[in-house]
C-alpha cells in the first residue's frame, strides 16, 4: 500500500502552489545523517516509497530508517482521451508538499560512508536536488 | 570551562534593527546579535561572523564580550539558522555572572563498542543527543560522556544511569532514555496493490452525512 492518510475530511483538494522555505523539519531530529531537499515540489507516495526501498536496500538490516515526509495531499488526474469539464477529477495519487530545507530521511546506526552512500541512492530516487546532512550537536 | 579559556568575542553596537539592515550586515560578514539579562537594557550587536563560527565549532557556552572597552562573560543562549541549517542568522547572549548556576544543553558523548551490537540486526538506539544541565558558568563541562560498553540487548541507560561531573544536576527527565540497543526485525515487503478506487481513505463525516440525508427529504416534505 502507498502511503497516504487514514481519514480525511474532504476527498479532493484545490492544487494549491508551495511557496517559501522550510521553518519546520529542517534538521536532523531523530537519526545522525539525513537527506536534505534543496529546492520546492511535491513528492509522490511513490517516490518517497522508492527512496525508502533503495535506502534499506542497501543498508540491508543495519541501521535505522526515518521517512520524515508524508504524502497527504490528493492530487486529481482526468483520464486520457477525455474533454475538458465535466467537473474535478478523481484522486489519483497522494504527494508530499516539500520545500527547501526540508529534511526527507534520516539515518542513524550506520558508519557515515554507508550513510552516504545510501542516501546517494536515495537522492537518484528523488525528483528535487537534495544533499547529505549531519546532525547538529549542542 | 575556566575564565581563561574563554574565547573573546569582539562586538560593534548595532545602530539600526530590522530585517533590511540585518541583511545587509550579514552580507558584510557580520552577524547580528543580542545581549540581555541582569535586569540591564537589552544591547543591539553585530560579531563577526567568521569569528563567531569559529567559537561555535568549539562547542563553547561562554565567550567574552567585548563591549565598548569593556570585557563581560556571557552565555550564547540561543542561535538561529537559516532553513537550509547552513548560515547562522542571528545569534542570542545573556550576561552571566561566572559564580551563578546555569542551565545548558551540553552535548552526549557515547563511549565503547558494546558486543551487544555485532549481533545481526542490532542497532544503537540514542534518541538524547544532549542533555539540559544546571551548574556553575565556569564549570560548564564540554561534553558528558555516557559508557555504552557494557550495555546488553534489551537493557538501556536513562539519564538517572549517567555519572555526572562534581557540581552539575541533570534537568532533564531522569527517566528519559539515552541509549539503548535493540534488533530490528527484518519487514516482509508488501506488494504495492494497484493504484485505485481501491486504495482512498475514509471520508470523515460522510457516513454521518449519508445517514442524515436518509431523514432530512421527510422533514423538507412537510
Amino acid at each position: 500500500m502507498p502511503l497516504m492518510p487514514k481519514r480525511v475530511k474532504f476527498r479532493k483538494q484545490q492544487r494549491g502552489k508551495v511557496r517559501g522555505n522550510a521553518q519546520r523539519g529542517n534538521y536532523v531530529a531523530f537519526g545522525e545523517y539525513g537527506l536534505q531537499v534543496l529546492e520546492t515540489g511535491l513528492l509522490t507516495a511513490r517516490q518517497i516509497e522508492a527512496g525508502r526501498v533503495a535506502a534499506r536496500q542497501f543498508v540491508s538490516r543495519e541501521g535505522k530508517l526515518y521517512v520524515r515526509v508524508f504524502p497527504d495531499k490528493p492530487m486529481s488526474k482526468k483520464p486520457l482521451e477525455t474533454r475538458m469539464g465535466k467537473g474535478k477529477a478523481e484522486p489519483e495519487y497522494w504527494a508530499a508538499r516539500v520545500k527547501p530545507g526540508a529534511v526527507l530521511f534520516e539515518i542513524t546506526g550506520v558508519p557515515r560512508n554507508v550513510a552516504q552512500e545510501a542516501f546517494v541512492r536515495v537522492a537518484h530516487k528523488m525528483p528535487f536536488r537534495c544533499r547529505f546532512i549531519e546532525r547538529r550537536h549542542a | 570551562m575556566t575564565t581563561k579559556q574563554m574565547p573573546r568575542l569582539s562586538t560593534e553596537p548595532r545602530q539600526r534593527i530590522g530585517t533590511r539592515y540585518a541583511r545587509r550586515l550579514r552580507e558584510g560578514g557580520r552577524l547580528p546579535a543580542v545581549i540581555y539579562g541582569h535586569g540591564q537594557d537589552n544591547l543591539a550587536l553585530t560579531v563577526d561572523a567568521e569569528q563567531f563560527m569559529e567559537i561555535l565549532h568549539t562547542h563553547a557556552h561562554l565567550v567574552e564580550i567585548d563591549v565598548a572597552g569593556k570585557a563581560e562573560p556571557c552565555l550564547i543562549k540561543d542561535v538561529q539558522w537559516d532553513h537550509l541549517g547552513s548560515q547562522v542568522l542571528h545569534i542570542d547572549l545573556t550576561r552571566v555572572d561566572l559564580t551563578e548556576e546555569v542551565e545548558v544543553d551540553v552535548a552526549l558523548a557515547l563511549v565503547g563498542e558494546p558486543k551487544a551490537l555485532q549481533q545481526a540486526g542490532a542497532v544503537l538506539d540514542h534518541p538524547l543527543t544532549a542533555l539540559t544541565i544546571l551548574c556553575r558558568a565556569d564549570s560548564i563541562p564540554e561534553k558528558i560522556t555516557v559508557d555504552i560498553e557494557n550495555l546488553e540487548l534489551g537493557k538501556s541507560i536513562t539519564v538517572a544511569d549517567i555519572t555526572l561531573p562534581a557540581g552539575v544536576k541533570a534537568v532533564t527527565d531522569q527517566e528519559q532514555l539515552v541509549a539503548q540497543i535493540s534488533v530490528v526485525e527484518e519487514t516482509v515487503e508488501e506488494p504495492v496493490a494497484a493504484e485505485g478506487a481501491a486504495a482512498e481513505p475514509e471520508v470523515i463525516g460522510k457516513a454521518a452525512a449519508t445517514e442524515e440525508e436518509g431523514e432530512a427529504p421527510a422533514e423538507e416534505k412537510k
